[in-house]
């Protein structure tokens, strides 16, 4: 004879209700079954086949289990006495919680959450991508220390120029190697800055580099046409202002015969690189954005005055019939092309391969007319390289377009991470209290049952992040310079602060809140309906088969 | 019955038919479930893991009252209606008949 009572008892256990009730719906319980077992012995079941089909009453102890108790209490079963897949009594959740703190311990995953908090601006004289308080924490330390680097590191990422130049000068008082430092001085920018002492230091300290001339021919330049409608000047206009007005070619002159073309980023990117290291940042987005704001030479000047010895000065010599003259101007052009070409900045490479075209494409012909083939056939090689230049760009962007699509996914997985971690905790805050006392507050039991799916739901965000960002995981002493920093994880981290960018400025977010407040409120609305109309049927409706 | 409309049907109508088969007598939950089998001839049956969280329910609400007492040589709870639960169960047959017959005079009528 089967013991009906234990039958129950052991799927129904634990039913924390008062001894005596428990009893009584246990015994309740199976008297239902033991009923339901002779009346299918008198149909004429064998013993197997009746114990099944009265057992087949009761498929799911567990709900039955929670309909008990919420029907006799009014209340949820205590999240701690619920034994389904998302029970705080199963190993497995905590296992879940366990892993996602686990992945913490992933230098990689630590910098894939920081693709929340990536500066939005890049700029040198923008506030905020380095606080001024850690820079000034910078400072007074590496005053402390007469550590040079550091306080060069302050002098060239400092928002607040006069700031920056006051570290600058005691830079290069301590390292005077740190003279390059100046060039970040050299533009004319803001209004009441004045870069002339800057660039003539610069000068002084490396006289056989074109980039100190071509910051003294951009700043000019750009007090020049500050303000102006010089953007609707003919080219014809801007050649002539750049070739014959002396404050910008003579500068220009001296930095196409430069034998050098060097923009320091190779020393600025070690200089940074040390200062991140020493500071325990290893953060590869927050070193790209510092190298961002690399000085740049003016580039249209650059290119206008390229275009102007060429078209202007070239063509003219052509003309008078110094062929000889004109094919070494054109040559002249070129060679600063190349030197260009070689800085680490993409924007610089492309100059340097656009001036190079500019003088080819007059070179060429003159070659040819001379009839010195051999030189044009070599020419004409150069000419394929540079086309080779132009598709490697080509196939930049077809990277960039692949960290587009990687870029968004590690935004929302991110986002999503940093929801659940919030639900997390509330699940967490909610369980730990509830475990020593079961029945401590109904609403923290509510908020532990509905927040239980929190935890996996952590872990399956988290391993979607990290495997987003994994193809771009990279610790900042695996890059040789700013250019290869640039290429190989920059699409990613600009694409992810443009969208940052445009979620905060350009409407997403002041326009998505509301509607986002609204669907929140309108969907905890929805839930307490659906749980009251579902209680309403538990109450009042015919319970299905 | 067909499942869909089956389904509707049944909606909101298992408190009136536990109240309805109390009122004549006290009855256990075994004798319940096969009550409605029965007299449905088989059309409407109770999923029984739902029949006692249903019962407690309707006993909290004080509409039953469930007591024990000997039968076949064993104890059974029996439930029978308290004096709430027969006012509700009048203002639910009440409620019942006024809408089948609204629902019999639709579907009834046959074209002139």
């Amino acid at each position: 004879m089967h013991d009906w009572k234990e039958i129950v008892r052991l799927r129904l256990t634990p039913l924390p209700l008062e001894p005596g009730r428990r009893e009584e719906v246990i015994e309740e319980l199976s008297h239902q079954l033991e009923d339901a077992y002779k009346e299918a012995l008198s149909a004429g079941a064998s013993e197997p086949e009746a114990l099944r089909r009265s057992l087949a009453q009761f498929n799911d102890w567990e709900n039955l289990r929670k309909d008990v108790f919420r029907a006799v209490k009014a209340e949820e079963l205590p999240v701690w006495q619920q034994r389904g897949i998302l029970s705080p009594r199963r190993p497995w959740v905590w296992a879940t919680l366990v892993l996602s703190l686990a992945l913490l311990a992933l230098s990689g995953f630590r910098q894939a959450l920081t693709t929340l908090s990536i500066p939005m601006n890049t700029g040198p004289s923008q506030d905020g991508f380095f606080s001024t308080r850690t820079l000034a924490q910078i400072e007074r330390q590496a005053a402390a220390q007469a550590d040079a680097r550091a306080l060069a590191f302050v002098a060239l990422h400092h928002p607040d120029i006069n700031e920056a130049a006051r570290a600058a000068e005691k830079a290069i008082a301590l390292d005077s190697h740190l003279t390059w430092i100046s060039a970040r001085f050299a533009r004319a920018y803001p209004l009441d800055h004045d870069p002339a002492p800057w660039i003539a230091r610069l000068k002084a300290w490396d006289p056989d580099n074109a980039f100190p001339y071509l910051l003294e021919a951009g700043a000019f330049f750009e007090k020049r046409t500050s303000g102006a409608e010089w953007s609707s000047r003919s080219q014809l206009e801007l050649r002539r202002m750049v070739g014959t007005e002396s404050d910008i070619s003579v500068p220009m002159q001296k930095a196409f015969a430069a034998p050098k073309y060097d923009n320091y980023a190779a020393q600025r990117f070690e200089l940074d690189r040390a200062v991140f290291k020493k500071q325990g940042w290893d953060r590869p987005d927050l070193l790209m954005f510092a190298e961002a704001s690399q000085p740049v030479p003016n580039l249209l000047v650059t290119r206008t005055y390229a275009e102007y010895l060429v078209k202007d000065l070239g063509e003219s010599v052509e003309k008078a019939g110094r062929n000889e003259e004109a094919a070494a101007q054109y040559r002249t052009v070129a060679q600063f092309g190349v030197r260009m070409e070689r800085a680490s900045t993409d924007i610089e490479r492309l100059i340097g391969i656009a001036i190079r075209q500019i003088s080819y494409k007059r070179l060429l012909p003159l070659l040819r007319l001379q009839g010195r083939t051999d030189e044009a056939v070599l020419l004409e090689s150069d000419v394929a390289d540079l086309n080779e230049g132009i598709e490697l760009t080509r196939g930049y962007r077809w990277t960039e377009r692949a960290a587009g699509r990687a870029a968004s996914l590690v935004l929302i997985s991110g986002v999503v991470v940093l929801v659940l971690a919030a639900a997390t905790l509330t699940w967490l805050g909610s369980v730990i209290p509830l475990r020593w006392k079961e029945n401590g507050s109904s609403l923290l039991n509510c908020f532990a049952s509905v927040a239980s799916v929190a935890p996996p739901l952590l872990l399956l965000a988290s391993l979607s992040l990290y495997g987003a960002y994994y193809p771009y995981i990279r610790h900042i002493d695996q890059f040789e310079s700013a250019g290869q920093l640039a290429r190989d994880v920059g699409p990613l981290w600009d694409t992810l602060a443009g969208l940052r960018w445009e979620a905060l400025h350009q409407g997403s977010w002041p326009m998505m809140l509301w509607p986002t407040v609204w669907c929140v409120v309108v969907a905890v609305i929805g839930i307490i309906i659906l749980r009251w109309v579902a209680s309403g049927r538990h109450d009042g409706g015919l319970p299905e088969e | 019955m067909g499942t869909a409309l089956d389904r509707e049907l049944k909606k909101g109508n298992a408190e009136l038919l536990i109240l309805a088969l109390l009122e004549e007598k006290a009855r256990h939950g075994y004798e319940i479930g096969k009550l409605i089998e029965e007299r449905s001839e088989g059309i409407v049956r109770f999923h029984v893991a739902s029949l006692y969280p249903l019962l407690y329910r309707l006993e909290r609400r004080g509409w039953l009252k469930g007591e024990w007492e000997p039968a076949g040589g064993r104890r059974r709870r029996f439930y029978r209606l308290t004096a709430t639960g027969r006012k509700t169960l009048a203002t639910q047959r009440a409620h019942w008949r006024e809408f089948s017959s609204a629902m019999n005079r639709i579907v009834e009528v046959r074209c002139a």
